[in-house]
């Protein structure tokens, strides 16, 4: 039966149309995979997150005097991560590896350091030259 | 398998019909995908002159740049420059770009006017520059300072001269 189908000329006519759609399915399919996860927000979202912490940073910085700043909106659906020269956003649930980084640079003498993790609230603490990331109290 | 000559024929033809296709098929979903990167990537950018000044704010109000601070009282003077402090090992305290990829990031250019340094050789001022400036000035900002020597004070403007990633 397979052999009567598929050997003939008109078999492999119906073997190059399932072949031809089952391309189109594949390209369709990744299409909607790439704009699905760049239109999910969680991507965006970090990419903003981070930028507005390192501006954090770099306001801090130019701040004299200690100073607690409290990030205003709901977090806890991320894991924040402060080192000596980046920050790192990534999702609660995520390796860090797919987290977005953004680099700053200190001045001499200072030191960056702390992670909050599903936490609402995140606030930046800075005493004399250190900065720490941790949740609000 | 395909004994007429049209059978070979349209196989032929679809096999350089599916070579093509899988050429433009794969342009397009990398164009789709860089066209969604750079959507992304408008939507959360921050203007440049922005994110600059809140860098460059450290220039003037951190007395571990060149703001003057009370040595008594410990109190920092914002918009102070201590012209003491005003010197290149200073900066490059202060503010250092990555070696390896700091030409992407902000670096700078300082003149303060009327208190820059002169170059023996050409005679003319200096500026003072970050690691990775190299001279490619995308836009200035302009800080009014008070600059004090000594016991003296005197009115004028740093000039930050920004260069953006190369």
């Amino acid at each position: 039966m397979m052999k009567k189908i598929f050997g003939g000329k008109k078999g492999v006519q119906i073997l190059f149309i399932v072949f031809e759609l089952l391309i189109v399915l594949f390209v369709i399919f990744t299409l909607v995979k790439i704009a699905e996860s760049y239109g999910s927000t969680t991507g965006t979202q970090k990419a903003i997150l981070s930028k507005d912490l390192k501006m954090m940073v770099d306001t801090l910085v130019a701040t004299p005097g200690d100073v607690v700043v409290e990030y205003p909106g709901d977090v806890s659906s991320y894991q924040f991560h402060l080192f000596q020269d980046h920050i790192l956003v990534a999702l609660y649930d995520e390796d860090k590896g797919f987290g977005i980084s953004n680099y700053f640079s200190l001045p001499k003498g200072y030191k960056a350091t702390g992670s909050v993790m599903e936490s609402e609230k995140l606030c930046f603490v800075k005493q004399n030259t250190n900065m720490l990331l941790s949740n609000c109290v | 398998m395909f004994k007429s000559k049209k059978g070979q024929y349209d196989i032929a033809r679809k096999s350089i019909f599916w070579m093509i296709a899988g050429v433009v098929i794969t342009i397009t979903v990398l164009a789709f995908a860089m066209i969604l990167s750079i959507y992304q990537g408008e939507v959360s950018t921050v203007p440049a002159e922005y994110e600059a000044k809140l860098t460059a704010l450290r220039f003037v109000n951190t007395a571990e740049c060149f703001t003057y601070q009370d040595l008594v009282t410990g109190r920092i003077e914002s918009g102070v420059i201590d012209i003491d402090k005003f010197t290149q090992e200073r900066l490059d305290d202060c503010y250092r770009s990555d070696s390896e990829r700091g030409y992407s990031s902000f670096n700078f250019g300082l003149s303060l006017v009327g208190f820059d340094a002169i170059d023996v050789d050409s005679g003319e001022e200096k500026i003072l520059m970050t690691n990775n400036f190299f001279n490619k000035v995308d836009f200035t900002l302009r800080f009014p300072v008070i600059v004090r020597s000594g016991s003296e004070e005197f009115s004028t403007q740093l000039l930050v001269f920004v260069q953006e990633g190369i």
